[in-house]
């Protein structure tokens, strides 16, 4: 019996070597990565200095080019955003760039799913924070998603879960996203069987992705938080966005909501989904938005 | 307890620890520690619904016990010198017995259903009739201890059984946690004895095979199930947005998710019991290797397809009647199949759909294969498709959508696009459901001949239980909550 327990033990030695020398070998891999996501995610959260950075979901990183962004207003920018993703992750990030300096603007395209409704488990938004779980801050973040989750990060291959294909292979090639600053602009015209949308009337506020909305408007004095709801082909109920208007009244933020503008609206050559605005769109509303950017931070 | 949860990975080292720390010579007082925890466990979900495990144990152990007395003067083995008053008492209680044990379950899975489906054929000729429907959680595993119970009550009755009078055996049998979740509906005669007779305190081997099935249900739950749950769960949701080509891959992929999902589950359950020294009955066998849809149902969900057979098809008549009654028989028992899974029509066609396969199989005698290597490759291609198209219909939450998914599947004007995972996720799921499938073609073609995980030699053993514990925890999807049939 003695005999058997020491085999299971041993085996669990083992298990918790292997654990902390891959997680040694992946952090490493992570930091020196040269292309992907993996290098444009440790590049968001080590590496930027732009004076002004975009957060958001697929909407922020389809949708904002910031070489016109750049080209108007004269100050560096950075498209920060990522598919699948919203206030949860964007907080975490934006709470790491703040210990490092203050961006002069932050651009924010909401989405009311990934910002403040519920919807699937708010976990799947931690996967990029992984690597930083222990740097300050971020820990509190996974507790307070799921309490669980302090547990499993106490593994360093779990903080790896599902990306080491990735890491492997942005550390051997360089990517796609390094030239544009963070942007990604979908080539292609609407694809008419993903424009249904989606029925978000019935939601119920998610207070935990409110509250980190609300954090990283209030993270730094020095910087000067502009939210935008860009294009959908099919709309958006304005009654969505009473929440996030609430918050930016309260702090005299701006909202620019081009949701239901009636140049993107139902219009084929701007999209290539119901959500998601085309290289052509993007820059059209890129330059829209640049226009309106620069009334709107005069008057608040 | 879901045993891909952090809680289980806290929680069974201390059972494990604390159950062999009781000597074996207190044999009772290790049931009685299994029991409480087995209920603890229970009640961690809802406190309250502990009380309908409680009752249907109750109900059944009474009614088995009343069966037992009023037989008294006939032997066990010689049922034979009953009266025909004792015959029509001790049938009185088992028909009292089984509906009482069905109650909870008929309430709580089915009546909103029954009275939808009431309700709906009133109004087709002009009648309306409603009763507010219950919003009520179905009691977790109610429909797998509630068959345990009942095959133990009939059993008993059919003196196939003995009674058992010690009420915390009883009670165990029910509700050991291993396997009250989603299974396998084990039968009395394979556990009670277990239960009672005096185990050894410690089989080492035994354990280090439970912790090896333990490891590879993981894999499969993990490592297979929940990541090819991603893309099915992208596609078949929102199928009107998809591609019929797209379609159909998501139901390729439910078919092995709910097989990964499933089989894992029971494998761990067996796991679990293996490493408490306990022996449960075998779930799975390879199903998508068999050569027929009655050859699949020997090989898929074991543990249901006995209770069906026992219970259900050979009291029917099973087949020793005329060839029509017996194709009845079949139908019907996989009618009630379908229902059991659950309360919805869908699982009704789903059941149709295997007893028709079945029942055309056995007019064409196609049940077995007869024709070779190539014959045999081509049966199992048809079976697992058969067995596919019928899993849309259980996936699928109407069987409205059940028949736009198919239609979309066969409409040649869609274009012949396929949605795409992330690279990643590509590449996680083909090497999961790779290295499954490779698994289990060596284990059915070459059974004994390349084992890793149960190899001779032990630096195969532990270089293998070492890379699968690697993979799952790099490769993993631990955000999944559920198991498929923890719903049912």
């Amino acid at each position: 019996m003695i005999r058997h327990w020491i085999k299971i033990l041993v085996f669990f030695i083992i298990i918790v070597l292997i654990d902390v020398v891959t997680g040694l070998v992946f952090s490493r891999l992570t930091s020196c990565a040269r292309g992907g996501d993996t290098a444009r995610n440790e590049y968001i959260c080590n590496r930027t200095s732009e004076d002004i950075l975009i957060f958001g979901s697929s909407r922020a990183i389809h949708h904002y080019n910031p070489a016109i962004i750049t080209d108007s207003t004269g100050l560096s920018c950075y498209n920060c955003g990522q598919d699948g993703n919203g206030a949860i992750l964007n907080y975490g990030r934006y709470h790491l760039i703040c210990q490092r300096y203050q961006p002069k603007i932050v651009i924010y395209d909401v989405m009311p799913l990934y910002d403040y409704l519920q919807g699937e488990d708010n976990s799947k938004y931690l996967g990029w924070l992984r690597p930083y779980y222990d740097r300050d801050g971020i820990a509190d973040i996974f507790k307070a998603v799921d309490p669980m989750e302090q547990y499993k990060m106490m593994s360093q291959m779990y903080r790896y879960n599902s990306r080491f294909v990735q890491i492997l292979s942005d550390c051997l090639r360089s990517g796609q996203a390094d030239d544009r600053n963070g942007f990604m602009p979908l080539e292609g015209e609407l694809d008419t069987l993903k424009i249904k949308p989606e029925n978000l009337e019935s939601r119920e506020l998610d207070l935990l992705k409110a509250t980190y909305l609300q954090q990283m408007m209030d993270e730094s004095d020095e910087t000067r938080f502009v939210l935008v709801v860009s294009p959908y082909w099919y709309g958006m109920d304005a009654s969505l966005l009473e929440p996030v208007k609430r918050l930016c009244a309260e702090r005299g933020i701006a909202l620019l909501d081009f949701s239901n503008d009636p140049k993107y609206l139902h219009n084929d050559n701007y999209f290539v989904d119901g959500a998601h605005l085309n290289a052509r769109g993007a820059d059209e509303f890129t330059r829209d938005l640049v226009s309106m950017l620069k009334g709107a931070l005069d008057n608040r | 307890m879901l045993y891909n949860s952090l809680n289980f990975i806290v929680l069974f080292p201390c059972i494990f620890l604390l159950y062999y720390a009781i000597p074996a010579r207190y044999g009772k007082a290790r049931n009685v520690f299994l029991l409480v925890v087995s209920y603890l466990l229970y009640l961690q979900w809802k406190p309250a619904y502990a009380l309908i495990l409680l009752g249907v144990t109750a109900v059944t152990y009474g009614a088995a016990r009343a069966l037992s007395s009023a037989k008294e003067g006939t032997s066990f083995h010689d049922p034979a010198g009953q009266t025909p008053a004792m015959r029509d008492k001790r049938k009185v209680l088992l028909v009292a017995g089984i509906l009482l044990a069905l109650l909870p379950l008929l309430v709580f899975k089915y009546f909103n259903f029954i009275n939808d489906s009431l309700s709906q054929g009133l109004s087709l000729v002009g009648l309306n009739f409603y009763l507010p429907g219950l919003n009520w959680a179905i009691p977790i595993g109610i429909s797998f201890f509630t068959l345990q119970a009942l095959g133990y009550l009939i059993d008993v009755y059919y003196h196939r059984q003995e009674v058992e009078h010690d009420f915390l055996t009883y009670a165990l049998f029910i509700s050991f946690f291993p396997s009250i979740l989603s299974g396998p509906i084990n039968k009395a005669s394979m556990v009670i004895p277990q239960l009672k007779q005096l185990r050894p305190q410690y089989d080492g081997t035994k354990v280090m095979q439970g912790l090896r099935f333990l490891l590879w249900g993981m894999f499969m739950k993990v490592v297979v199930a929940d990541r090819v749950a991603l893309y099915v769960d992208t596609i078949l949701p929102n199928y009107m947005n998809h591609t019929g080509l797209s379609c159909l891959i998501a139901s390729l992929l439910y078919t092995i998710q709910i097989y990964a999902d499933f089989a894992g589950y029971s494998l761990m359950a067996i796991g679990v019991g293996k490493a408490m020294g306990f022996e449960l009955t075998e779930n799975f066998r390879r199903p998508y290797f068999a050569v027929s849809v009655t050859d699949f149902w020997h090989r898929w969900h074991m543990s249901l397809s006995t209770w069906l057979k026992d219970y259900i098809y050979i009291p029917l008549g099973g087949n020793r009647c005329s060839r029509v009654h017996n194709y009845w028989n079949i139908l019907v028992t996989f009618l009630v199949s379908g229902i059991w899974h659950g309360a919805n029509w869908t699982f009704i066609v789903w059941g149709g759909i295997h007893g028709i396969c079945q029942i055309v199989e056995k007019m064409l005698g196609q049940q077995h294969c007869n024709y070779g290597w190539l014959g045999r490759g081509v049966k199992v291609v048809i079976t697992f498709l058969i067995v596919n198209f019928a899993w849309i219909f259980f996936r699928m939450p109407s069987i409205g959508d059940a028949c736009h998914v198919i239609g979309r599947i066969f409409d040649p004007s869609l274009p012949a696009s396929i949605f795409m995972p992330t690279n990643t996720d590509l590449l996680l799921m083909a090497m999961g459901v790779g290295v499954l499938f490779i698994k289990d073609l060596l284990d059915e073609f070459f059974p004994g001949r390349c084992q890793l995980l149960e190899n001779k030699r032990a630096a195969v053993r532990w270089v293998t239980a070492c890379v699968t514990m690697v993979i799952i925890v790099m490769c993993g999807v631990f955000s999944a909550d559920q198991f498929i049939y923890a719903q049912f």
